[in-house]
């Protein structure tokens, strides 16, 4: 659990073929707003959270607001897990 | 009163307590409602000076207002213009040069992103209302009577998108057909998903209204995220949801779908591009009760052919769904350097005459190029290639030119090229086209830096074509070339670029 962005950060290098020269993935770089992730990527994303850290995303929670940086990915993900 | 205006009333005055519109944010409204709202509008339209063969566009959310304005325009004879309002402004700019409307409806909201579109000053209504008016000066564009119903904007070749105009008669033979084939009637809900500028939405608009059914609009949200989508389905009770392969494959597959109850989806269309079969077993999967059916037809002509899937296609069997055969009122003629007989096994490009066709594009050039006099008919060349199968429908095997259909909507690459081309250290640019890991299109920009400028990094030129053209219209990717390969006569050479992305 201590190292969601590196594992979030590892799926979307793999799974969205990030390229090393769009420019380094920092934890505040913008996912969706910058076109990164585009919106069918971003629900693969959500379910690749939800099975890795056991918990269900409300459908309102899949938002921009939620899933835009590596840092509010893990404050989001903290917060559900919490939650339980 | 004629027409889609005439059947609205009607249909009003036949059914004035069923609910004719309805939506989670703004509840409920009766036929008998609706009309009143209707009337009234048209009286303020009147007073901002629309008449018959006017044009007014619509800077608008969609909300129940919308449909207010919608109906109020055509009762009046003139068109509506729908702006995509999430496009860029350039593009937004364009389309209301081409369209010289007499009056700019927009939503207080998104008036900025009329700034420098428009001269006049906003007149502000009274406090409270959705809506600000622009009116024209003086160089308004007058359509003869009748008029035109609406004018929508699809991607261009020459970089620019065009505008088709269609009348009224038009929209109401695709209508009135669609209407009595898919048996619509006053106990249906109808799922309005697509927005307004999309030329879906003149069956959930118009169908529907003119059917006694209901119309059910969709938030903005559920259409973006399928598992906001699949719980409003259910909560207000959709039987008809007319909408495209992409967004029917998210609501398959990250919709949950079975965590809702769609038992009520009695009827599924879906038209824009081609489903693939394994994706379309999983839609008849999750929605055994629905009867489903593919419609064919570009923008120009509506829809002109129609397919109804009888049984679970296997996949691997067949390659592709056919797109079927004609609607009553369309003609279709096969091409190839000339009439080919419509026979199993032919093969050429489809053109269509009929009722449904429009008068044309508001380019006049562009009109002549594209619809051409046959046997002393008007037929529009779809740019489509099809084959007849044996047992006579037609399935659509690609397009004569670049055109790609990418989520449904129709793109043209020299559009991405010319928005590329734009940016100062891109001196030119070439879009080449795969298969996306969703089985989606997928857009890779090519592109040369200009000499003495700094190469833009990936993200830069992402987000200069996210300011520039409509989201789906963003490549996946870019590449930098140190030179696009050219023809001998000095073109850019896409055979030799795609043959080089294909391989990889």
């Amino acid at each position: 659990m201590t190292n969601i962005k590196e594992d979030v950060k590892a799926y979307i290098i793999e799974e969205f073929a990030y390229e090393a020269d769009v420019g380094p993935l920092t934890d505040s770089t913008p996912l969706l707003s910058s076109g990164i992730i585009d919106s069918i990527s971003a629900l693969q994303l959500v379910e690749f959270l939800e099975n890795k850290y056991s918990f269900s995303f409300q459908a309102h929670e899949v938002d921009q607001d939620n899933l835009d940086n590596l840092a509010l990915i893990e404050a989001f993900v903290m917060s559900k897990v919490s939650a339980k | 009163m004629n027409g889609l205006a005439g059947n609205f009333a009607e249909t009003a005055l036949r059914y004035p307590n069923q609910v004719a519109l309805e939506s989670k944010a703004e509840g409920k409204l009766t036929y008998r409602e609706l009309d009143l709202r209707v009337c009234e509008f048209s009286d303020v339209l009147e007073g901002y000076g629309v008449t018959a063969g006017d044009r007014v566009a619509l800077v608008l959310p969609k909300s129940q207002f919308k449909v207010v304005v919608i109906l109020s325009v055509i009762r009046l004879g003139a068109a509506y213009v729908p702006l995509d309002v999430a496009a860029p402004f350039s593009r937004n700019k364009f389309v209301i040069a081409e369209a010289k409307p007499k009056l700019i409806l927009a939503a207080p909201g998104l008036l900025g992103t009329l700034d420098g579109v428009w001269d006049e000053e906003p007149i502000i209504p009274d406090e409270g209302e959705e809506f600000v008016a622009l009116i024209a000066a003086d160089d308004a564009a007058r359509d003869e009577l009748p008029g035109l119903a609406y004018i929508l904007f699809t991607s261009g070749s020459t970089g620019k998108p065009k505008g088709v105009a269609i009348s009224e008669a038009a929209a109401l033979a695709f209508v009135s057909w669609a209407s009595a084939e898919f048996n619509l009637r006053p106990t249906d809900s109808v799922a309005s998903v697509v927005p307004f500028h999309f030329d879906l939405s003149i069956f959930d608009l118009h169908a529907t209204l003119t059917s006694g059914a209901r119309l059910v609009l969709i938030s903005e949200a559920a259409t973006k995220n399928p598992r906001l989508l699949a719980g409003e389905l259910a909560e207000l009770g959709a039987s008809f949801l007319y909408t495209t392969p992409t967004s029917l494959r998210l609501l398959v597959s990250h919709g949950k779908c079975e965590t809702h109850n769609l038992t009520g989806l009695r009827q599924v269309l879906y038209a824009g591009e081609a489903y693939p079969v394994a994706d379309l077993v999983r839609l008849m999967e999750t929605l055994p009760e629905a009867e489903i059916a593919n419609l064919y037809g570009p923008t120009e002509t509506n829809v002109v052919t129609f397919h109804r899937l009888r049984g679970v296609p296997e996949p691997g069997q067949q390659k592709n769904i056919p797109i079927g055969r004609a609607c009553p009122y369309a003609r279709l003629l096969l091409w190839d350097d000339g009439p080919v007989n419509q026979v199993p096994d032919a093969e050429g490009e489809l053109l269509v005459a009929g009722d449904s066709l429009a008068v044309g594009y508001l380019d006049p050039e562009a009109t002549s190029r594209a619809f051409i006099s046959y046997n002393d008919e008007r037929f529009y060349h779809t740019g489509d290639l099809v084959w007849v199968d044996d047992q006579e429908n037609l399935i659509f095997l690609g397009r004569k030119d670049r055109m790609v259909k990418r989520r449904g909507y129709r793109i043209e690459p020299a559009e991405i090229e010319a928005a590329l081309q734009l940016h100062p250290a891109v001196s030119r640019a070439a879009i080449t086209t795969g298969t996306a890991k969703d089985g989606g299109v997928k857009l890779v920009a090519h592109y040369e830096v200009t000499s003495g400028e700094p190469a833009p990094t990936k993200l830069d030129l992402m987000a200069y074509c996210r300011e520039h053209l409509p989201l789906y219209m963003v490549p996946d990717g870019f590449r930098q070339e140190v030179e696009l390969p050219r023809t001998s006569s000095q073109k850019t050479d896409y055979a030799t670029l795609q043959a080089a992305v294909d391989e990889e």
